[in-house]
């Protein structure tokens, strides 16, 4: 094969027009001596890919381990290991969300306000009487604190008490005299 | 399928799936992990395996669901940014040095493409895979990965001469 029915062949393989077979050809082609320069870069695409099928998996014991069922993966059984906990996690989350929902909703432990009158106006008379005897409690109260008053009267007496303060003021102006005396007294 | 069956049919795929979950997960450890869970997963349902007309296609499928999975995983996302992927190993001490960079120039080239591209690229080239079977595994039609492995190889190529015009362009 010439150079030009290898350029051909080549762009065929770029278009991924070529067979297996041609690619065989290609292949065995680029990995001979003598490579123009500008396929240079082609010949190491080859050559690497060739390399790269004769990678091999050597790792000691492998066939024994997946024959005795042990997955080889650290990474996945964190992983599987951390996703179980969520679900776990999550379950129980909801449970108690459930459960707080129920005991809101429908409070089973408080006592509940129950319809006891069969006669609407006879519940209307106890409900009246309860209220008055609330009321009455309350004017007992308030019939004790009524001395309080008398606090108020006596404040009003002490009232003339203020007019002292005037007084007071009044007097200040003798401190005048008091300063011209002393200056007197210094000369 | 008999244990035996298990081990002459499924066990020998090892290779091959070890080669599909490197080019995605580009870790050795990470690549074993995977594939050491997919067939453990298979031997467990050996029995059932009977069913399935193609078994290695099978596998395939499976193994590359498991990448994808641990890919989206924030483990791994995590991971990876901590510690890049495993460098591809030359096995000739000899080769010079430019052709080592190319190699992985390349590598980092097919690891730069979308991951459908990157599986059926991977597929094709280096498993030398027919067709119909990678548009089983992919489920695609078979136009589809036809154009979607252009378009890979064209990525590849391009993006190569593009490197090796600039370092001309540089010396």
């Amino acid at each position: 094969m010439n150079w030009q029915e290898i350029e051909k062949l080549l762009n065929r393989y770029f278009e991924g027009e070529t067979s297996l077979e041609e690619e065989n050809q290609l292949r065995e082609f680029f990995s001979g001596d003598q490579i123009p320069e500008k396929f240079s870069g082609v010949a190491a695409y080859f050559s690497f890919m060739q390399s790269e099928a004769a990678r091999f998996l050597d790792k000691p014991g492998f066939d024994q381990q997946v024959i005795a069922g042990s997955p080889g993966n650290k990474m996945s059984k964190i992983i599987k290991f951390r996703q179980q906990w969520y679900y776990w996690a999550s379950g129980v989350a909801v449970s108690i969300m459930i459960l707080v929902a129920v005991f809101v909703k429908f409070d089973p432990f408080s006592p509940r306000i129950e319809d006891t009158f069969q006669d609407p106006q006879v519940a209307y008379q106890e409900a009246k009487k309860i209220l008055f005897f609330v009321a009455d409690q309350l004017n007992n109260g308030t019939s004790r604190l009524e001395p309080v008053t008398r606090f108020e009267t006596g404040l009003k007496s002490l009232s003339p008490v203020a007019s002292y303060d005037d007084g007071i003021s009044e007097i200040s102006r003798l401190n005048h005299i008091d300063k011209t005396s002393k200056l007197i007294s210094s000369n | 399928m008999s244990s035996e069956e298990f081990k002459i049919q499924v066990l020998p795929l090892k290779h091959k799936l070890f080669r599909l979950s490197l080019r995605l997960l580009g870790k050795v450890e990470d690549a074993e992990d995977i594939v050491q869970d997919a067939l453990t997963r298979m031997w467990q349902k050996r029995d059932e395996l009977v069913n399935f007309k193609n078994v290695e296609a099978f596998a395939m499928v499976m193994t590359k669901n498991m990448c994808l999975d641990r890919m989206r995983s924030k483990a791994y996302q995590t991971e990876r940014l901590a510690s890049p992927h495993d460098v591809p190993v030359t096995h000739n001490p000899e080769e010079i040095m430019v052709k080592t960079d190319l190699a992985m120039l390349i590598h980092k080239i097919i690891d730069g493409l979308p991951e459908q591209m990157k599986v059926i690229i991977h597929l094709r080239d280096i498993e030398g895979m027919e067709y119909e079977q990678i548009a089983d595994i992919m489920n695609m039609n078979i136009n589809a990965i036809r154009v979607n492995l252009s378009r890979a190889r064209k990525k590849v190529r391009d993006t190569l001469y593009k490197l090796q015009d600039y370092e001309l362009a540089g010396n």
